[in-house]
């Protein structure tokens, strides 16, 4: 595929998406700089661990790029990208079928600081990343996307097919279990 | 987020999840990542498949199939199709009891008589198919 252009780093996502299917390669290389570590930090929250996460990212990609021609831009890409990530990560774990392991360091606050304080909040973290891990993946998803990638309910719910008011529900009781995690 | 929790534990909690996976994100080498898909949609390049093979297309098909059908079996005379012979059945069933016996004994031959491979296949349902079969169906319906 014989790039055209180079992708403008200011383009929208949908430009991008209508280069890389017009062959501009530098497109699909855009949009993946661009939202590799949002789905890194998804991933690495929902379960993947260590240099699974690499390969669940570079998988999640490719997955998405060919189904691209199935994205009407009913939701954001990146949310439609994530949503893609955590069927990469059920798959994983099918095949897998190993526990989910997550690396500490995930969970762990800033370096600097009281380093009684730093471990506290380390362990808070570690109990919340494994709470999460229990969780109903829908559960789990809507509470990442939106605590974690600050997406809004409608939004949510377009990206995994179900209403605003459902996505609430399911916000809602993943934060009910997850509160306990920090006491 | 516009509706923020008003919940002091719950903006607690919205904060520490919004550092979860804090370190997968950049640990990331994302132009490995790149060099990576790039290379993978290369080796094997992205073709747009047929808009009937996609999951929705399929599913009207398969329903518009179904759907025809359960008209042939259920419409009566209209979508029914009959041979020569079971034809002559249903006329002289009406009139069963104006028969003598060797009349009835022909009637009775031709219930017995199995049915042509029309019938038969109308009586086969899409559920029957294979997702191979059932390409092929569309593709022929298409051509």
């Amino acid at each position: 595929m014989a790039p055209s252009e180079p992708a403008a780093v200011s383009s929208s996502d949908a430009d991008l998406i209508a280069a890389w299917q017009g062959g501009d390669e530098q497109a699909a290389a855009e949009l993946v700089r661009r939202h590799a570590r949002a789905l890194a930090r998804f991933l690495g929250a929902t379960g993947a661990g260590g240099a699974d996460v690499d390969d669940l990212v570079q998988e999640t990609f490719i997955r998405a790029f060919r189904a691209l021609d199935r994205f009407r831009g009913q939701c954001q890409f990146r949310t439609w990208l994530l949503t893609i990530g955590g069927n990469a990560l059920k798959d994983a774990g099918r095949r897998a079928a190993r526990e989910k392991v997550v690396p500490l360091d995930d969970y762990l606050p800033a370096p600097g600081g009281d380093p009684h304080e730093r471990a506290v909040a380390g362990e808070t973290a570690g109990k919340l990343g494994r709470e999460l891990a229990r969780l109903p993946r829908l559960q789990r998803e809507v509470f990442l996307l939106r605590a974690q990638q600050g997406f809004e309910y409608e939004e949510i719910a377009r990206a995994l097919a179900t209403t605003p008011g459902a996505a609430r529900v399911h916000y809602h009781h993943a934060v009910k279990r997850l509160k306990e995690c920090l006491t | 987020m516009n509706d923020r929790a008003a919940d002091p534990r719950e903006r607690e909690l919205e904060r520490r999840a919004a550092d979860l996976g804090r370190g997968a994100g950049e640990r990331l080498d994302v132009e490995r990542v790149v060099s990576g898909v790039l290379a993978s949609l290369r080796l094997e390049p992205v073709v747009a498949e047929p808009f009937w093979a996609r999951p929705a297309w399929l599913r009207a098909a398969a329903g518009l199939v179904l759907l025809i059908g359960a008209g042939a079996l259920l419409g009566g005379p209209v979508g029914r199709r009959t041979t020569p012979l079971q034809e002559t059945a249903w006329v002289q069933a009406g009139d069963v009891q104006d028969l003598n016996a060797d009349q009835l004994q022909t009637v009775i031959a031709t219930l017995d008589a199995p049915l042509d491979r029309s019938t038969a296949a109308g009586d086969a349902g899409v559920e029957d198919l294979s997702e191979t079969q059932l390409r092929a169906l569309l593709r022929s319906m298409e051509d």
